[in-house]
């Protein structure tokens, strides 16, 4: 789920025309790999999952969320996505590049990354590579 | 101009709150706002024992029939007579009794949309109520709805596998009422032919509607065939097409009104899932130029490719077209005719 997510974000900030972005994660290996897909990250900041699910609370009450994106599958509650996987053969890839970052019409993105490390953190975001 | 500035004032306002935490005014605004959602949550929230609340929180009739009728088939009967089942609008609330859901409760759609966010905010492990739709309105779960059409994932696959997690759901039977005798007696005092008349459907809520001369010569046509023609129109605002009678069959007679006429040429609508099951003769007409994902109407909604029918006429226009549409109608109209004398024979 990191993975696609962050190997399809140059691509969603070319096509809305945004010059970077900012990481809120809970997961510390984002923060490890990400400049390995794009230059175009300000900043990163690492939460907790707690922090994570108050941050989603918070975006609900001020009704003006236009501005995250929500890289998930099951959050927020009434995107429960985790279902498609697998029907009619949608993978995760496509779920996260063409429901979460409207990337349509859609190009499979097909990369290699060389990466010696053997952190568990980065091999967690990485072993989702094909 | 007015309604410009209220909402530039409401727009600013919020932002002044927004610049800083500790301002006084954002906490009694966003404590009123969450009074108010919570209230509105738990006047929504089954408390009944064993029964749950079930939400469909878009007001298209094509969706509350796919969300009810599965919803039904999910939960078997028993437990469709203590559930709590909530809607936008009246309309939906006859498409959900179709089912046999007994506490049907129509929101409008702004409280709906608030009820969403509560639900977000709640967050999954916390909430009793459940949301058969795959995009509820107003909130950041609208992403399942881009997946439209992509491996030829369609309308019921929706909300098969998005919203209830099983391909292979079958729809539960609706239940209409027998309305044969006051239906006959309907055409009797109104000049209607059983088996020759004709209604038509050309109002619709989610995609675009044809043109309305489009009607005008279509009712031309087949009045020299010999139909009587009448028009389906929902509220005050769908007027009937000319030369047609206006009729608003509720939805649990519409069966015995469908199929005493005999044929129903229609705009894609929800109409047409509603009447999808009924034996009759079913011309829907798909607008092309819309796209759903990475393809149409026709594509994502076909009747026949949801498997909700298998015998509905299902076609496209091209351009601006119209009048061969009308002629590929009409050939359509007679040849169903036709087939239909012969097997009488």
């Amino acid at each position: 789920m990191n993975y696609y997510g962050l190997l399809y974000l140059d691509e969603y900030l070319v096509r809305n025309l945004l010059k970077e972005a900012l990481i809120v994660t809970s997961s510390p290996g984002v923060m490890k790999v990400a400049d390995q897909f794009t230059p175009k990250i300000r900043d990163i900041v690492i939460v907790s999952d707690k922090e994570m699910d108050d941050l989603i609370t918070y975006l609900k009450l001020t009704e003006d969320d236009s501005k995250f994106v929500i890289v998930s599958l099951r959050h927020p509650v009434t995107r429960n996505a985790k279902h498609l996987v697998g029907v009619k053969d949608l993978t995760v890839e496509q779920i996260v590049a063409i429901g979460i970052y409207f990337i349509i019409p859609y190009r499979q993105i097909i990369r290699r990354f060389d990466y010696s490390s053997s952190d568990p953190a980065t091999m967690e975001i990485m072993k989702e590579a094909p | 101009m007015g309604g410009n500035l209220k909402y530039r004032l409401i727009r600013k306002f919020k932002r002044i709150m927004l610049r800083d935490n500790t301002n006084l005014f954002q906490h009694i605004f966003f404590k009123y706002q969450t009074y108010n959602w919570w209230k509105l949550y738990r006047k929504v929230a089954n408390d009944r024992e064993g029964g749950k609340t079930y939400v469909c929180s878009y007001n298209g009739t094509g969706d509350v029939y796919l969300a009810t009728g599965l919803l039904a088939a999910k939960i078997g009967p028993d437990r469709v007579k203590e559930a709590t089942v909530c809607v936008v609008g009246g309309a939906a609330k006859n498409v959900a009794s179709l089912f046999g859901f007994e506490d049907v409760r129509a929101l409008d759609q702004a409280e709906m949309n608030n009820l969403m966010r509560m639900c977000d905010m709640l967050g999954p492990e916390n909430l009793d109520i459940v949301i058969t739709h795959q995009a509820a309105y107003g909130t950041t779960g609208i992403m399942m709805d881009n997946m439209r059409n992509y491996n030829g994932f369609n309308f019921m696959d929706m909300y098969k596998a998005g919203v209830f997690n099983d391909p292979y759901l079958r729809m539960a039977q609706p239940k209409f009422s027998d309305a044969k005798e006051s239906v006959s007696k309907f055409f009797e005092d109104n000049g209607l032919k059983p088996g020759r008349n004709v209604l038509l459907a050309p109002y619709v809520n989610t995609l675009s509607m044809l043109p309305q001369w489009f009607w005008i010569e279509l009712v031309h046509d087949l009045k020299l065939l010999g139909f009587t023609v009448c028009t389906n129109c929902g509220n005050e605002n769908e007027r009937p097409v000319v030369g047609t009678l206006e009729v608003c069959p509720t939805y649990k007679d519409l069966r015995d009104f469908c199929e005493y006429g005999g044929y129903l040429i229609a705009s894609r609508s929800g109409l047409c899932d509603v009447t999808s099951s009924f034996n009759m003769c079913k011309i829907v007409v798909y607008q092309p130029y819309q796209f759903w994902g990475e393809g149409r109407n026709i594509d994502y909604f076909s009747l026949n490719g949801m498997g909700l029918s298998d015998d509905a006429i299902e076609m496209e226009y091209e351009g601006v077209e119209f009048l061969k549409l009308k002629d590929k109608i009409i050939k359509q109209v007679r040849e169903w005719e036709k087939y239909h004398s012969m097997e009488s024979e």
